[in-house]
C-alpha cells in the first residue's frame, strides 16, 4: 500500500528536532535545583534536548553527504485527489468539534450528530449512516453509563432517557 | 511457585465466573474482528479496550487483553489469506504465502496452519511465561536502584536497536517519548515541568488517551486519506480445515519448535512483538529451509515457521512486563498503565502481592489458546461476510470508541485533547519513518529511568561509579555500553543507514 503522507525532508526534521531541543532547554532554565544534590528537575529534559541537537546534526550530515541540503516536505500522493484533504479536515474538524460542544449539548446529542457526519462525509448511504449512527450512540451510552456507571455529559436527550 | 499453586482454585473460580466469561466472550469477538480488519492492528484493539477495562474489576480485565490480543493476532492472517492484505502487521511477512496458497485451493490448509501453529505458539509462550517469569522475580528482589536503572536503560535500548533499519529514526523515536515524559510533575521535587499551568497536565500527559492517539486516531487520520479498494476473496466457502493438515505440520514440526522458541524470546526483548518475531522467524526459516526459492510464493514452511512465531510472542513480552515493568511490546506498554491504574505494580514481588491475578492471568493465556480453534474457524467462515463493512461506516464507529473512551478515564474533555495532539505526532512520526514502539517505551519508562537515577544519585551521594560496583549491575551496564557503541559503529561506517535513500 502507496501510504506517503506528510513526509519532509532530512534536513527539514533536523529543523523541527532542534526547535524542540530549544523549547524544552529555554524552558528548563526556570527548573529550580534540588537543594543539597547535584542534579535535579532540569537534568533529564536538558538530556533528552541534548539527544535531539546531536539527532538533528547527524541528519545534516546525512543530507550533507546525500546533497539534499534543503527544506522540503513531499506533497502526498493523495494531496490533489478530490476530497482527500477534506477528508481529514473534517476529520480533525469533527473531533475539535466534539470535545467543545460534548458538555454542553450532551453526549447523546453530539455523537449522534458526529456520526453522521462523517459517515455522510465518507460516503455511506443514508440508510447505513442513521443505522450505524443510531446503534453506535445507543450501544456506547448503554456500556458507559449503565455497565460501566461513567457519568457521560447529560443534555437534552439523556434528561428524557432516565 | 507455591503462592500460585495455592491461589490456583480461587483464580480458576475467578476466570469461569459468569460475569468474567461473558467479558472474555466479547473480547474474543472483538479481538477476532479488529485483528481480522486490515489496519486494526492487536495493539489498537488493546487501546481501544483498556478505557472499559479501566471500570471493571483486575481478573476480568487481564482475561479480556489476554483474549483480545491473542486472537487479534490469528485473525490478522484471515485477510492475509482471502485478500493478501494482512490484518495486522503481524501477519505481512507471510501475507503473499497464504493468499497464493489459497489461490492455488489450498486455502483450508494455508488458514489450518495459520489457526494451528497460533494455537501451539500461544500455549509454548504461556508455559515459558509461566516457568519463566517466576523464578526471575525472584532474583530480581535482590535487585538494587541501580540494576534496575540499568535495566530501564537497556530496555530502551533495545527498543532502538530491534525496530527499524534506521537507527537515527529509532532513537528519535524513543527521545520524543521521553520528552512527553518530562511533562507534569517532576519525580522528585515536584515541580511542574512544561505543564503551561494546565491543572490536568501536572500529572503528566494522560497514558490512555495518548495510547489511543498513538494507535488508533493516527491511523484514521491515514485511512480517510486513502481510497478504498473492492475486497477479492480468493475463496469464501471452506470444507474442514483439518484435512491434510497434520502431514504438513509433521513434516515441519522442527520448524514449529524453532518458530516458538524465536518467537518468545522476541517477545521478551524489550519493544519489539508479534511483527518482529515473525519476520525474524520467517527470514531464519527461509535461509536454513530446503526450498528457499518457495518462500514469498506460496511457501507451507513459510507459514509454519511465522504463525509458529507471532502468537508465542504474545506470552513472551509479559515477562519482562510483569517482572520489571518493562514492557516487551507495545500491548504490554499499554498493560502496564492499566495494572498501574489498577494497583497491581508490575515488579518482582508481583507473584507474591498478587498471586491470584497472576494465575488467573497464567489461565486467561492458556483457555485463549484453546478456544482459539473454533473461534477461529467460526471467524474465518464468516469472514468474507464481515470483511466487506464499509470503511465509511467503520472509521467513524473507531473514532467515537477512541473519543468516549478518552473522555470516560477521568470524565474531562481535556483527554480528548491529549488523544488528538499525540494522534498528530504519531500521525507525523510514521509518515517520516520514525518508529512508535522506541516512543511508546519511553513514554511509559521515561518517568522510571530519571527516578531510578536521581534517588540512585541521593543514596550514593553523587557518586557515578556507584552504578558500576555492584555485580549485576556493572553486567547489566556493561551490556548496555557494548550495545550501544556497536549502534554508534553502525551508524558510522554507515551500515545502520537506510539502504535506499
Amino acid at each position: 500500500m502507496g501510504r506517503v503522507n506528510l513526509k519532509v525532508s532530512d534536513f527539514t526534521l533536523a529543523l523541527v528536532l532542534l526547535a524542540l531541543a530549544l523549547a524544552m532547554a529555554v524552558g528548563a532554565l526556570s527548573f529550580p535545583p534540588m537543594p543539597g544534590q547535584a542534579f535535579g528537575p532540569k537534568l533529564f529534559p536538558n538530556i533528552v534536548a541534548a539527544g535531539f541537537v546531536l539527532c538533528a546534526l547527524a541528519l545534516i550530515m546525512r543530507a550533507v553527504k546525500s546533497k539534499t541540503l534543503a527544506i522540503s516536505i513531499v506533497r502526498p500522493e493523495w494531496w490533489n485527489e478530490p476530497g482527500r484533504r477534506g477528508n481529514l479536515a473534517v476529520l480533525l474538524g469533527s473531533i475539535v468539534g466534539y470535545t467543545l460542544l460534548v458538555e454542553r449539548a450532551g453526549y447523546v446529542l453530539t455523537t449522534f450528530a458526529l456520526l453522521v457526519l462523517l459517515m455522510k462525509r465518507l460516503g455511506a448511504s443514508w440508510r447505513a449512516t442513521l443505522f450505524a449512527s443510531f446503534l453506535g450512540t445507543a450501544s456506547t451510552y448503554i456500556m458507559f453509563a449503565y455497565w460501566l456507571r461513567v457519568p457521560l455529559p447529560p443534555g437534552l436527550i439523556n434528561g428524557i432517557l432516565r | 511457585m507455591g503462592a500460585l499453586l495455592d491461589a490456583f482454585p480461587q483464580a480458576m473460580a475467578l476466570v469461569f465466573d459468569p460475569y468474567t466469561l461473558g467479558v472474555a466472550l466479547v473480547a474474543t469477538i472483538f479481538g477476532l474482528f479488529v485483528g481480522a480488519m486490515p489496519g486494526l492492528t492487536a495493539t489498537m484493539a488493546v487501546a481501544l479496550l483498556i478505557p472499559v477495562t479501566f471500570f471493571i474489576p483486575p481478573v476480568p480485565a487481564l482475561v479480556a487483553i489476554v483474549m483480545s490480543t491473542s486472537m487479534a493476532i490469528f485473525a490478522g492472517d484471515i485477510p492475509g489469506a482471502l485478500l493478501r492484505i494482512p490484518g495486522t502487521p503481524a501477519s505481512a511477512a507471510y501475507a503473499d504465502d497464504a493468499y497464493l496458497l489459497t489461490k492455488q485451493g489450498k486455502g483450508e490448509l494455508a488458514l489450518g496452519i495459520c489457526l494451528v501453529t497460533s494455537a501451539i505458539g500461544g500455549i509454548f509462550g504461556t508455559i515459558i511465561l509461566i516457568l519463566l517469569a517466576p523464578p526471575l522475580a525472584d532474583f530480581a528482589l535482590k535487585f538494587s536502584m541501580f540494576e534496575y536503572f540499568w535495566l530501564v536503560a537497556l530496555g530502551l535500548t533495545c527498543a532502538v536497536f530491534v525496530t527499524g533499519n534506521d537507527l537515527l529514526r529509532g532513537l528519535i523515536g524513543l527521545l520524543i517519548g521521553l520528552a512527553v515524559a518530562c511533562v507534569g510533575q517532576d519525580v522528585t521535587a515536584g515541580f511542574p515541568r512544561y505543564t503551561f499551568e494546565v491543572k490536568e497536565l501536572l500529572s503528566g500527559i494522560d497514558f490512555i488517551p495518548a495510547m489511543v492517539g498513538m494507535f488508533a486516531v493516527s491511523e484514521l487520520m491515514r485511512r480517510v486519506t486513502e481510497t478504498e479498494g473492492e475486497a477479492d476473496f480468493a475463496q469464501t466457502k471452506f470444507k474442514s480445515f483439518f484435512t491434510g493438515l497434520w502431514p504438513v505440520l509433521r513434516k515441519f514440526q522442527f520448524n514449529i519448535w524453532r518458530g516458538n522458541i524465536i518467537g518468545t524470546a522476541i517477545g521478551i526483548l524489550p519493544g519489539a512483538g508479534a511483527d518482529i518475531a515473525a519476520w525474524i522467524s520467517y527470514s531464519v526459516g527461509k535461509k536454513f529451509s530446503k526450498n528457499p526459492e518457495m518462500f514469498g510464493k506460496g511457501s507451507e514452511e513459510g507459514l509454519v515457521d511465522a504463525g509458529a512465531a507471532n502468537n508465542s510472542a504474545i506470552a513472551g513480552a509479559w515477562v519482562p512486563a510483569l517482572v520489571f515493568g518493562i514492557p516487551g511490546d507495545s500491548v504490554t506498554a499499554v498493560v502496564i498503565g492499566m495494572l498501574q491504574m489498577k494497583n497491581i505494580q508490575p515488579g518482582p514481588d508481583i507473584f507474591t502481592e498478587k498471586p491470584v491475578e497472576m494465575t488467573a492471568l497464567f489461565i486467561a493465556f492458556i483457555l485463549a489458546n484453546i478456544i482459539m480453534i473454533p473461534l477461529g474457524i467460526a471467524a474465518i467462515r464468516v469472514a468474507a461476510k464481515v470483511l466487506v463493512i464499509q470503511r465509511a461506516v467503520l472509521l467513524p464507529l473507531i473514532l467515537l470508541f477512541c473519543v468516549v473512551g478518552s473522555f470516560a478515564i477521568n470524565n474531562n474533555s481535556f483527554a480528548i485533547w491529549v488523544m488528538l495532539g499525540m494522534g498528530m505526532v504519531a500521525w507525523f512520526m510514521e509518515a517520516n519513518d520514525i518508529p512508535i514502539a522506541p516512543a511508546i517505551l519511553g513514554i511509559v519508562l521515561g518517568d522510571m529511568l530519571e527516578k531510578k537515577f536521581l534517588t540512585s544519585m541521593m543514596q550514593s551521594d553523587g557518586r557515578l561509579m556507584a552504578f558500576f560496583e555492584r555485580p549485576i549491575a556493572a553486567t547489566l551496564a556493561a551490556i548496555t555500553v557494548v550495545i550501544w557503541i556497536s549502534l554508534i559503529w553502525k551508524a558510522w561506517t554507515g551500515r545502520g543507514a537506510p539502504r535506499s535513500a
